[in-house]
């Protein structure tokens, strides 16, 4: 079993080294925006700040099976020698193809109905820092602050006035956490805060919703999301905990404790099978954490794959 | 903090998450329990929010009021003990029952606090536990998973086989047969007890009075046929008014039923008569002596820090059932007497930051439980105070600057 320290020392030095803390290299976190002509607006005072946490979900997927052999052995060890092998067992660890596949596309919705909703944001690519919304999670501030001021210098530098944010965790860092732990953000704005119902259209059908839980409870938008997948065209069915009471998929304990986020996850997704095949989130790490085999017969969609700009 | 421990909690979770039975019986109360609260009148609401109000006020001058109710409760013809520590609380208790007897015991998280049970037998009494649930745990050696539904982890196949093995039971599989049995063994308990040791769920300062909540009437049988009645509580549980704490009563039992309480007791008093000649006469029919013990340990001092909201909670437990991590591992996510978010802000009170470090990882910060607590008790934020602090000494291992 891995344990609070190894895995710290995992996030920590994966972080100096890459400046996110799987390590992933940044040049691969920025692929996704290879296909959109972006350039022509370095110059806005306006910025999509992606906070990687989206581009992050096929490598948490691609870790979480070398993870779970670690989960299984019965041996752990305190030294440093485990945090050094796993380091080294992990470097050539490898992204969840099909996973990756579909964050390219959610993201690349998300620029584009940005940009029909009469916004046109710099992206910075693989300037981009992390939020170090995962550190806040295993409570580690020192550690969450160091992103939080590179972040910070980062919008600075370019002159950022308004920052777009496409999920939940990197929202809440950037609007309340860093404010009072660090210093004062620029204005900040969720996606589905912008996008205009007008410019939106989809597949239609009949999907249950799983709101993710900051998205309601802290940011309130889950009227918000239900609308923007009615105006594209959906039938929306709610779970038995819907709204700002609804059931955690069990993601922020991924790293910890893994096999129990897998058993909430199961959970979970029983109680959404219940009404639809298809669900729908509105959260990398929902996302990340609700794609799984367990049984029920249900899968999770992001709203950004329901969701289109209409043609 | 060492990880030893938390790598023990991490092996305790684990077993517990792959524990089908409880699995089963913890996945039905929760869905009971949704369902009974969807829609809670308005006017509890507005209960709600003036104890929590109250509550808040009274915070600072806990120990005060303490005071005021035990000099009370004094008047009323009851012994009451203030006890700072755990060990002060279990002193007042033996010195007052002493060894070789039968006890039965109402279901108290401040019992279980202390583990005055299992220190009882220690002393050498037989005590028995007269909430369905917790005699369940009692028979089966387990750990309560929930404020109020103790046994919520036990699905009616474990009561089921723990009767059979523990009790002889042989009727059906049945949960009414299985109620009736346990009644009856209990009811031969209760009506040879020496003692009975009841909890209370507020205390009116004024009145020095103790209020019951409760559905099973095992609380009043417990407190009033054995001739001794031990009250174990604690000092935030003082309010000034009775008025006020049956409000608490009331704010409680709708919590998590969604309905009124079946019976508010009040006990302000040893029984008595006065029908013959208005004289005092002692006992009449229930018990002749009543004694309090009021519990800190911890609470006081925890007043003015940055746990201090946590003395507003009531213990009803909306925030435990509605908590998907709980609800998956169950009493495995505690100190003992205190599971779940809330659990680990009332570990940190009464044992510790170092005893509540490793179990503020358990909680996934989603923020649920804030949404039930009838009091506004900040508990995901709190909790997560407790893992900065744990964290905070990793960090500085670890190299991370303190900017």
């Amino acid at each position: 079993m891995l344990d609070r320290r190894t895995l710290a020392q995992f996030l920590i030095e994966n972080s100096r080294r890459t400046g996110n803390p799987l390590g992933v290299p940044s040049e691969k976190l920025s692929e996704w925006a290879h296909g959109l002509d972006i350039d022509i607006h370095m110059n806005s005072r306006t910025v999509l700040y992606t906070g990687l946490l989206y581009q992050l979900v096929p490598y948490i997927k691609g870790l979480e099976s070398l993870m779970s052999r670690f989960e299984e052995s019965r041996v752990y060890s305190l030294a440093s020698s485990m945090g050094s092998r796993l380091q080294s067992r992990i470097a050539g660890f490898s992204a969840d193809r099909k996973l990756k596949d579909r964050v390219t596309k959610i993201l690349m919705n998300a620029y584009k109905l940005l940009d029909a909703s009469g916004y046109e944001p710099a992206y910075y690519g693989r300037l981009e820092p992390y939020s170090g919304a995962l550190f806040y999670d295993l409570g580690m501030l020192e550690a969450f602050k160091e992103h939080a001021n590179k972040v910070l210098e980062f919008l600075e530098e370019n002159g950022v006035e308004l920052v777009i944010t496409l999920d939940p965790h990197t929202t809440i860092a950037l609007k309340v956490l860093y404010p009072r732990f660090v210093g004062k953000t620029p204005e900040v704005r969720h996606l589905l805060e912008l996008a205009i119902d007008d410019v939106v259209s989809g597949r239609g059908g009949r999907v249950v919703v799983h709101d993710p839980c900051l998205l309601a409870r802290s940011l309130h938008l889950h009227g918000r999301l239900r609308r923007i997948l009615r105006a594209a065209g959906y039938e929306i069915l709610e779970p038995c905990r819907s709204r700002e009471r609804t059931f955690c998929c069990g993601g922020p304990l991924e790293s910890l404790f893994p096999k129990l986020s897998s058993e909430i996850a199961c959970r979970r997704l029983s109680q959404l099978s219940k009404l639809s095949e298809t669900a729908v989130a509105a959260c990398p790490i929902c996302l990340a954490n609700l794609t799984r085999d367990c049984g029920p017969k249900v899968s999770v969609l992001d709203w950004l794959e329901l969701v289109e700009v209409k043609a | 903090m060492s990880e030893e421990r938390i790598m023990d909690l991490k092996r305790r979770v684990y077993s517990a998450a792959k524990d089908e039975g409880a699995r089963v019986g913890m996945e039905r109360t929760m869905e009971a329990f949704e369902e009974s609260t969807l829609h809670i009148d308005e006017y509890v609401m507005e209960m709600a929010r003036y104890v929590r109000d109250l509550k808040a006020e009274l915070r600072n001058r806990m120990l005060d009021l303490a005071m005021e109710a035990a000099e009370a409760m004094e008047r009323n013809g009851m012994d009451v003990v203030i006890a700072h520590t755990r060990k002060e609380a279990l002193d007042a208790v033996i010195d007052v029952v002493g060894t070789g007897k039968v006890i039965v015991k109402s279901k108290s998280m401040i019992s279980e606090e202390i583990g005055l049970r299992e220190y009882l037998e220690g002393m050498g009494n037989e005590v028995w536990e007269t909430d369905l649930g917790e005699f369940l745990l009692q028979l089966s050696r387990g750990r309560p998973s929930h404020f109020v539904v103790v046994s919520m982890h036990v699905p009616r196949e474990g009561a089921l086989e723990v009767l059979r093995r523990k009790l002889g039971y042989r009727g059906p599989p049945d949960v009414p047969r299985m109620v009736a049995a346990v009644r009856d063994f209990l009811r031969e308990k209760m009506l040879s007890a020496q003692v009975g040791i009841t909890g209370a769920n507020a205390v009116a300062a004024r009145e020095g009075a103790l209020v019951q909540v409760e559905n099973e009437s095992n609380v009043k049988l417990t407190g009033s046929l054995p001739p001794i009645n031990v009250v174990v509580t604690s000092i935030d549980k003082v309010v000034p008014t009775l008025l006020d704490a049956i409000k608490i009563a009331i704010v409680e039992s709708y919590m998590l039923g969604g309905t009124p309480p079946t019976f508010i007791d009040v006990v302000s008093g040893p029984s008595g008569t006065r029908d013959i000649e208005h004289r005092l006469v002692r006992p009449a029919q229930g018990a002749k002596e009543v004694h309090v013990v009021l519990l800190d340990n911890g609470r006081s001092s925890a007043a003015g820090s940055l746990l201090g909201e946590t003395l507003r909670c009531i213990k009803c437990g909306a925030c435990q059932l509605a908590c998907p991590v709980l609800t998956t591992v169950g009493p495995s996510w505690g100190s003992g007497a205190y599971m779940g978010g809330i659990g680990v802000l009332w570990t940190a009170i009464t044992k510790g930051f170092e005893e509540a470090g490793p179990l503020s990882y358990l909680c996934a910060g989603c923020g649920i439980c804030e949404e039930y607590c009838p009091m506004d008790i900040k508990i995901s934020d709190l909790v997560w105070e407790i893992k900065r602090m744990a964290s905070a000494k990793l960090e500085e291992e670890l190299g991370v600057a303190d900017s």
